[in-house]
């Protein structure tokens, strides 16, 4: 008798095989998350803040950027920095907006979900 | 043996399913007086941190503010020979070509403009007119001479903001590549550089700052893939006095901050100084010259005039699929 090259056999071995694979992967995907707002300080990351909890978070430095989260957005509620550009950017967001204060070499970026552009040149 | 089959077949799964994309790295640093943006697909922990290096070190050779930086040592010795870093040298000569290029639209020798102003600094102000021609009067950019690595600024104050950022984008993106990374965006103060596409297919995609909204407003987007681009904005860094704004983008003919109908212009090219540069010669340059100039070099540029009109190079909308966002703009 002729052995036949892929039997039944192998089909249900191949499959349980590719199901558990497809399984594993699936459960190490990174999972969706809720917005956050990342704050930096010199490049570094001091707080990551999820957008649904109001809060209000403080930065000291040079000069202080005091953040308010409220209602899913984040603003800069109060700020001693020179030229309030901080303040003056307003409520964020959407992914991907980002408030600066360059005197303080702070930021604070909206982090999760897609972002509308990648960057922005200007 | 008669496995062989499906065990191949399962290892091909586990291969397409694990599969080695690169991890995701961000980075984000102060430096050059702006932020420094990276976001890179990479498994290289390096590349991002010699990125960082590269940056920094740019930094200090050719900040106007830090006091043993290249560009400092040439202004303390106005009429001197001075030996500088290669780098200074390299980005000294791109600029020098560049403003002879441009008809001095663009020039690194407008340090004691800038100064009379006070651009830079906590105290900007409108120059009386006697400190500002005065001022202009030394800011002849064919004073300075380049032979090698010395330098002799013939008494006029080198500033190479207007070049570095641009510079150090190139450096980076060099970089990338070597370090092997395919997709990758790195944004310098608005001076972008995107290599490759998106981990999903797409190109990345940039917005162009709408003149009137805030930092994170933009008028319309483009798809970068492996270029460079630079925006040059009157709205940026100026200040109001009197109930009069001035914007920090100087005419080197006049020693004035531009006034010719345009708000902002954003260049695209193969070259992160020479989009840096041209940002602000266009912009200093006007509609007309800045798009018959930008042909004959084969740059694309944008400009937004006051009257939200956007004025391109030809084809430019089709090449960078650019669409508007802002509806208050209008192709002109």
């Amino acid at each position: 008798m002729q052995k036949k090259l892929i039997t039944k056999s192998d089909i249900v071995f191949t499959v349980v095989i590719a199901a558990a694979i497809l399984l594993v992967w699936f459960f190490t995907l990174p999972h969706a998350e809720g917005k956050t707002v990342v704050i930096r300080q010199n490049g570094e990351i001091v707080a990551t803040l999820p957008l649904a909890e109001d809060a209000i978070y403080e930065v000291d430095g040079t000069y202080r950027n005091v953040f308010e989260i409220r209602g899913g957005s984040v603003h800069i509620a109060e700020t001693d920095c020179p030229n309030r550009q901080c303040e003056k950017t307003g409520s964020i967001s959407r992914a991907g907006e980002a408030i600066v204060c360059a005197p303080n070499g702070v930021t604070a970026t909206i982090a999760g979900g897609e972002a509308d552009v990648d960057g922005i040149t200007g | 043996m008669k496995r062989i089959f499906p065990v191949l077949l399962a290892a091909c799964c586990l291969f397409a399913f694990t599969s080695c994309a690169p991890a995701l790295k961000t980075s984000e640093i102060f430096a050059m007086d702006t932020f420094i943006i990276q976001t890179v697909y990479t498994d290289d922990d390096n590349v991002i941190r010699q990125n960082n290096e590269i940056t920094r070190r740019l930094e200090d050779e050719m900040s106007r503010t830090i006091a043993t930086s290249d560009v400092c040592r040439l202004n303390a010795a106005p009429g001197q020979d001075v030996e500088v870093s290669d780098e200074t040298a390299k980005v000294l000569a791109v600029s020098l070509d560049a403003a002879a290029d441009t008809g001095g639209a663009f020039s690194p020798a407008l340090g004691s403009v800038i100064a009379a102003w006070g651009f830079g600094t906590e105290d900007m102000h409108v120059p009386d007119e006697e400190a500002l021609s005065s001022a202009l009067a030394a800011a002849d950019y064919r004073t300075v001479t380049l032979e090698g690595n010395t330098v002799n600024t013939g008494g006029a104050m080198i500033d190479l903001g207007g070049a570095v950022k641009g510079y150090a984008l190139d450096k980076a993106a060099g970089n990338l590549k070597a370090g092997g990374v395919e997709s990758a965006i790195i944004s310098f103060g608005g001076s972008i550089y995107a290599l490759g596409k998106k981990p999903d297919g797409t190109s990345y995609k940039i917005g162009i700052r709408d003149p009137e909204g805030g930092e994170n407003d933009y008028m319309a987007t483009i798809a970068l893939d492996g270029k460079f681009v630079s925006t040059s904005g009157t709205y940026e860094r100026g200040f109001t006095e009197n109930g009069v704004y001035y914007d920090h983008v100087l005419d080197p003919s006049t020693g004035y901050p531009v006034n010719n109908g345009l708000v902002a212009a954003t260049v695209l090219c193969d070259s992160g100084i020479l989009s840096d540069i041209y940002s602000t010669a266009l912009l200093v340059m006007g509609a007309e010259k800045g798009v018959a100039f930008a042909d004959e070099h084969g740059v694309d540029v944008l400009f937004l005039t006051g009257d939200k009109q956007i004025i391109t190079t030809d084809g430019f909308a089709e090449k960078y699929g650019l669409e508007i966002k802002n509806r208050e703009y209008a192709m002109g």
